[in-house]
């Protein structure tokens, strides 16, 4: 039994649990923003924790545990990273959206981290069985999480479809598991590798599989929970949806595509390359006509998702450098960008709609500027991380000859400037209207100065990533 | 096999033409039912037990999502009023 392997799960569900008896234990005191402080300490220790598997790994120990069926790998290790850095932006924003809304309970945090421990099974899990225990945690925290906010109708209404289409993906991915299971007769993935063999069956079982999975990442045409869930849901939650959980399923889809699967690449190559130009179409086209911020947001992050699928048509090893760069990128600026959305609500302001951001760059100069460098990395413009994620995507596709697809994706990206500089607008341009002062906790505004400041330094000096995704691939075999 | 083929497209079936939002939770447990039958069946071929415990496990999480996927659709309820699928048209672009 191998502790370093365990010691990040353990905290979480500790800490997680601890937030639970505490909430109760205080149920009196009004002030619940201490519970979210509570928190971020346990997340200095998971990260720690985190740090002391990083360390293991790069004296080449091996970090295995449970009989194998987790692994720290650099895969797992850079999902966990990201998914943490998520957790830590969700803390530092949350608090005092959760006082606006009237909805501050212990068990938003305790959920947060439930979830958080469900994506590290989902990230380290190399056992069928891990991944799916993984994945349903983290689907069943994020169900309540979505629904919060109970008093809201929408709120209701987002938990509802999420939930209904979220376990219908669970149950695809499921039955591909036990075909998985039924063709090895194993539920370790080194073992199901073997055993895969171009037959009727194990077609099945990567369809299923597959078709599960790309619910999960909310690529086109699966993609019609996410704009619902996104809008309906708590603005931090959303943020934290967009982000880590989408990281987390595209490290499961890493693990079995380039691992037990990647015998079947004739059965899954042609889904994926469908399923990344319908989300890069519809993502790219569907969101210039939106009003509403968040939708906006979840259509980008259907294009966002395409791209990424884009990594896995490029193939190792440069489409998944590709894609570590990508992912490291996306969680940085749409973390920071969720920052924004959420403190623009406030008393009497839902902070829903683009008009809401107009005469933001005269109230809040600051909060404007780093927003739009914000925006302008998600719309990938150099010199900002964007362009750099994109960048190494759209290489990687042009060495392995996709060439026609890689010339397609490029076009998008004029397309989805168009929405991007339609929020800039509104920042800029409209006319300011008579409203209240944006409700920017210190939290928010930490989470903000690191999110562009980060972006700005990625699209600068590059190097370090790539120099990072290279050491993590290296350490995958 | 061909018993757990059937039920998986009744369930999946079932999801995308029912109105009802209860019957569509029923059709999911009826898919997840499909895949536990599959797993039992595959571990008495593969003469191990590995396939048995993962449809424990997977029992006890339909039960989990059951229990939340209800807790949900009671706070729907109460809000709305209706548990059919075509009324909740809220969130629309």
């Amino acid at each position: 039994m191998n502790y370093v392997a365990l010691l990040p799960p353990v905290l979480m569900a500790l800490f997680g649990c601890a937030t639970l008896i505490l909430d109760v234990l205080t149920r009196r005191h009004e002030n619940r923003a201490w519970l979210a402080w509570f928190n971020l300490a346990g997340s200095l220790l998971i990260g720690l924790s985190l740090w002391r598997q990083w360390q293991a790994l790069s004296a080449g120990q091996p970090v295995v545990a449970l009989q194998d069926a987790i692994v720290i790998d650099g895969l797992s290790l850079f999902a966990n990273a990201l998914v943490w850095l998520s957790v830590v932006t969700l803390l530092l924003i949350s608090y005092r959206y959760l006082d606006l809304v009237g909805e501050h309970h212990g068990e938003y945090y305790a959920l947060a981290l439930f979830a958080q421990c469900g994506m590290y099974f989902m990230a380290a899990g190399v056992d069928l069985i891990a991944l799916f225990v993984g994945l349903e945690l983290t689907s069943l925290s994020f169900y309540i999480l979505v629904g919060f906010t109970r008093a809201d109708r929408r709120s209701n209404e987002a938990a509802l479809k999420y939930m209904l289409l979220g376990a219908l993906s669970s149950a695809f991915v499921l039955y591909g598991f036990s075909l998985l299971y039924g063709l090895s007769g194993s539920t370790s993935l080194t073992d199901i590798a073997a055993a895969v063999k171009p037959d009727p069956f194990t077609t099945l079982a990567t369809v299923t599989v597959v078709i599960g999975m790309l619910f999960k990442v909310s690529a086109a045409p699966f993609h019609f929970w996410a704009p619902d869930a996104y809008e309906g849901a708590p603005t931090p939650i959303t943020g934290y949806l967009s982000v880590a959980s989408k990281i987390a399923a595209f490290a499961v889809l890493v693990r079995l595509l380039t691992g037990p699967l990647a015998g079947a690449a004739a059965i899954w190559q042609p889904l994926l390359v469908f399923a990344s130009i319908a989300s890069i179409t519809i993502g790219s086209i569907a969101a210039l006509t939106q009003e509403r911020i968040k939708r906006l947001f979840a259509y980008s992050g259907i294009a966002h998702a395409g791209y990424v699928l884009l990594g896995f048509i490029a193939g190792p090893p440069l489409g998944l450098q590709g894609i570590y760069v990508y992912l490291l990128v996306y969680a940085i600026m749409n973390g920071g960008a969720f920052a924004v959305l959420t403190s623009l609500r406030n008393h009497g302001i839902a902070g829903d709609d683009l008009t809401d951001l107009r005469g933001l760059s005269r109230k809040h100069p600051v909060h404007a500027a780093l927003f739009a460098i914000l925006l302008l990395s998600l719309a990938g413009v150099p010199p900002t991380a964007g362009f750099i994620g994109k960048y190494y995507i759209l290489a990687a596709l042009m060495r392995s000859g996709h060439i026609t697809l890689a010339v397609l994706a490029a076009g998008y990206i004029v397309v989805s400037l168009y929405f991007y500089f339609r929020m800039i607008r509104e920042m800029y341009l409209e006319p300011s209207e008579d409203r209240q002062p944006l409700a920017a906790s210190l939290g928010v505004r930490l989470a903000l100065a690191g999110a562009a400041a980060f972006t700005l330094l990625i699209g600068l000096f590059p190097q370090p990533a790539l120099h990072g995704a290279l050491t993590l691939l290296e350490r995958n075999g | 096999m061909v018993v757990s083929a059937l039920l998986f497209t009744v369930g999946v079936t079932g999801v995308l033409l029912r109105r009802n939002l209860v019957v569509v939770l029923m059709s999911i447990e009826l898919i997840l039912n499909s895949v536990n039958i599959n797993l039992v069946a595959f571990s008495r071929v593969h003469h191990h037990l590995v396939g048995q415990a993962f449809a424990l496990f997977v029992i006890a999480v339909a039960v989990a999502e059951a229990a939340v996927a209800l807790g949900i659709l009671i706070a729907l309820f109460r809000n709305r009023g209706t548990v059919l699928a075509d009324e909740l048209d809220l969130l629309k672009w």
